[in-house]
Formats: structure tokens, sequence, C-alpha cells
């Protein structure tokens, strides 16, 4: 090993020897300290290698017996040296491309701005380049996470920034405060459910409806006291009348009444379903093009599982997307899982699946009142619930 | 005279032989590695002959496909099939 290390060290040439009286040649040679490796002997030559030093060295023991001495091959790294010695350019431009790289790679380069909508980006530049973070300044000088808490402070339309350091690019990202939602005072009043009203309080506007009416989804409820057409006469040019419409004033007040909401829900006394065993495995993968190699769990562990393939892959750049990705397999084991419910047990799961579905039905501020739950027959083994639930709530609402 | 004293010298003093004769020191590994140490020079080599000359005469080694795997100046390490190894005067 440390034998062969020193040859490819010092190099190699692997010579030929022609010529008569070869032994005199090797006598002399060897009388001059140059060393033979793995010499041999041909009918008419003489073949043999010896270090690059020894190799200067051989043309004094050639000389003047008619000797010929050729080099069949060389080895080692005085060649190789000597070959990128040549190529000093490319070398030159190798480091210079890694210096470039390295130096480059310490600045800002790119900024970009993202999860703005009302806030304009120059707005956030601007406020970044205040706070230190702008093209060409040096990455490592600035402490992230105190630019995005400052310009968190500074920009008061943000409620949350972070930036995001990937390479050179800086990547701000900003979630905005969300307003609240402005209410449109404009039009009729209209049913928002189907229900029976109790009450009507007009503010403004003529009512279609009274109390004990039945009102249908979308009814109108209390009209927008009457539109007016506006006319407007050039006086030079009596001809032209021009028409406007202007809009009534929006249609004020409250109906309130009594809605009904039902949910059905049916429940088995026996059941079959599939369900999650928790145990999750994770394969990963090498997609080329189409092309998918699995290079851990490459089939699926489980007899059941739920599979699902995620891909990374590198940022495109133009119309170009680097061939190859990263592929992440997610396999969920499932089982497949047999229930028997008692009778009540099958009522009390329906009932709770129903108000569950009402919940999301009824608003907040309804008033409930009065709950009722049927339980209608059972047949083949499967219970049939009704969740029956009479709220006071308001019922106008403006036409979207 | 001197080399009467030395022999007997180190007989004396118990040193191995090869410390004290002129003459070559032959190692032969198995029968395709042999070294040959205070040899005077090459006479002649081929596949099947090699002639070295020695203090106390030719050593003739006889075989088959021998590369000298190192030629120094007074040691020679040499490779291949060995069938038989003789003295000549001369």
């Amino acid at each position: 090993m440390f034998s062969r290390v020193f040859r490819y060290y010092s190099g190699r040439v692997y010579i030929k020897v022609t010529g008569e009286d070869l032994e005199r040649f090797i006598n002399q040679a060897v009388r001059d300290g140059i060393i033979f490796y793995n010499g041999k002997k041909l009918p008419y030559s003489f073949r043999a290698e010896v270090s690059t030093q020894d190799f200067k060295r051989l043309r004094k023991a050639a000389k003047g017996s008619g000797i010929k001495i050729a080099i069949r091959a060389k080895y080692g790294f005085p060649f190789v040296a000597l070959r990128w010695r040549r190529r000093k350019g490319l070398i030159v431009g190798l480091f210079l491309i890694f210096t470039a790289l390295t130096v480059l790679s310490q600045f800002v380069i790119t900024i970009d701005v993202e999860g703005n909508d009302r806030v304009p980006t120059e707005q956030i530049f601007a406020e970044a380049e205040k706070l230190g973070l702008k093209t060409w300044v040096l990455k490592n000088n600035l402490d992230l996470e105190q630019i995005s808490k400052k310009l968190q402070e500074n920009i008061p339309d943000l409620i949350w920034a972070t930036i995001d350091e990937r390479g050179t690019n800086m990547k701000i990202r900003v979630v905005e405060k969300t307003l609240p939602e402005k209410v449109i005072y404009q039009g009729d009043l209209i049913a928002a459910k189907t229900g029976f009203v109790d009450q009507v309080i007009v503010i403004q506007g003529i009512p279609v409806v009274k109390e004990g009416d039945t009102v249908k989804k979308g009814q109108v409820l209390i009209k927008a006291a009457g539109g007016m057409t506006e006319y407007s006469i050039d006086v030079s040019n009596s001809r032209e009348v021009k028409q406007n419409l202007v809009d009534a004033p929006a249609a004020k007040g409250f109906v309130r009444g009594r809605v009904w909401y039902s949910a059905e829900k049916e429940v088995k006394l026996a059941e079959e379903f599939t369900e999650k065993t928790g145990r999750i495995t994770v394969g990963w993968g090498i997609k080329i093009q189409d092309r998918v190699i699995m290079i851990t769990n490459q089939n699926n562990p489980y007899e059941q599982a739920i599979t699902e393939t995620k891909s990374y892959a590198l940022p495109s750049w133009r119309n170009w997307r680097f061939p190859v990705e990263l592929i992440k397999v997610t396999y969920e084991e499932t089982k497949n899982v047999h229930v028997e419910r008692t009778v009540s047990e099958a009522r009390q799961l329906a009932e709770a699946q129903a108000r569950e579905e009402l919940r999301s039905l009824i608003p907040a501020e309804a008033q409930v009142l009065r709950e009722k739950v049927r339980i209608r027959t059972s047949e083949n083994k499967v219970e049939y619930v009704r969740l029956e639930v009479e709220t006071f709530e308001e019922l106008a609402v403006y036409r979207q | 005279m001197f080399k009467k004293l030395q022999k007997h010298a180190g007989e004396l003093l118990e040193l191995p032989d090869d410390v004290l004769d002129s003459g070559p020191r032959i190692v032969i590994v198995g029968r395709n590695k042999m070294t040959v140490e205070y040899f005077t020079e090459v006479v002649q080599f081929t596949n099947e002959e090699i002639i070295l000359k020695t203090p106390v005469g030719r050593l003739r080694i006889l075989g088959k496909g021998f590369v000298l795997s190192t030629v120094l100046q007074t040691e020679i390490h040499l490779e291949g099939q060995i069938n038989g190894l003789s003295f000549e005067e001369g």
C-alpha cells in the first residue's frame, strides 16, 4: 500500500531498451544508482520501469553503446501535475468561479414579498431597506428575527411578518390584518330562512309581511321605500331627457320569528368500517421524469393502507424543471373494525350526530325554544333518530 | 593473512557467516521468488536464464518467465519459476 503511494507520487516511466549488449547497459545503470523495476527480457529488447528522476540519468549509461531507449508509457503524479500545469487557465477559471460563488453567496441578491394584498410591495421594500435589508448587503450582518419583528411593528397593516433565507434570496412573508366585514345597507330585507314571523319592527321601508305569517326563504319582508325616477332636462337641448333611477333608501327593521331545524340520523346496530391504526411508514424515492425508483420501503408494508405520495422538486427556472424529484410515500395502516351496539347506545350516537349536524346550521345568537328527539322505529337493526329544534331568531337579511 | 584473522575473530565472536563472507547471500522463497545480494554484475539476462557475476564465481539461475522485480546496485529481486541454480568458475 505504502510503496504504491510512493510509486504514484514519484512517478514511473515505462521504458523499452533496444540495442546490443543490454547486460552491459543494465550494469552501468545499476552502478549509477538507477533502480529497475519489473525488468523483463524480450527477444530483442529489455522492458522495465524506472522512476522519473532515474529516467533523466539513464542517458549517461546508454551513451556510446548503441543503446536506444524509448518511452512506452508514463504513470504517476508528476505527469498528472504537468498536464494540469499546461491547463493553468482552466484551474484559474475554476478557482475564480469558486471564489465568486463563495463571495456572492454571502450577499443578499434578491428580495421577494409574499402574502401582501393591500399593503403595496414597494412599501414593504422601503420599510425593509430602512431596517437594513436591501440587495447587496452581507447576509451575516442581518438579524432576520429582529428585522421581521420591526417590520411587523412599523407597518400597522401587518399582523405577522417573517423573513426566510433561501441562499441569496430573501423572502418576506407577511400576513395582513383582516378588516371587519362591512354590512351593506342596500335594498330590501328578505327572509334568510323559512319560518314563522313573530315580530315585525319597521324602521324604514314598507313591511310586506305581518305577525303570524309563514315566510319562505328569499321572500321579501320589508321593501325599500319607493324607488324614485329622476329626470334631468338639458335646457339647451330639451329633446334629450335623461332618466335616472335613483336607488331607494335601504329598508331597515327587524323581523323575528321561529325557525325549525331538523336532522335525521341512522345508526346501525352492527357496523363494519375501516379505521387508521396509527402506524405510519414513510418511503423515500427518486422520480426521474416518469420513472420512480424507491430507495427505502419499496413496497407497502401493510395489508391495508392509505397511500399518500408527495413530491419535492427543486425550484423550476423559467420553463425548465430539474428532471429529478424526491418522492415521499406515506403508508398509513388501516384495519377493518366491527362494532356491535345496543339499542340505547345506537340512539345516543344518532342523537349526538344529529346535534353535531345542526350546530353548524343554527346561528349562535339564536334562542332555542324547544328541542325534540324523535325515535323512529328501528328496522332491520337500524335505529332512526330525528332531532327537531325550534329557535327564535332574526330572519331579515339584506340581499347579497 | 588478514582474511584468516577475520575468520578466526568471527568464529570467536559467533557472528553469522554472511557478515564475514564476501560471497553472495541468496534467499529463495518458495519456487518463484528469489533475492540475490552482493552480486557484482549481470552477465546475461533472458527469460530462461540469468547469469550473475559474484565474488565467488558465476551464479547461473535456470527457470522460466523471469522478471526482475527490482534491480538495485548490489541486490536483485527476481520472480519466475526457478528450476536450477549452479555456480561456475569465472
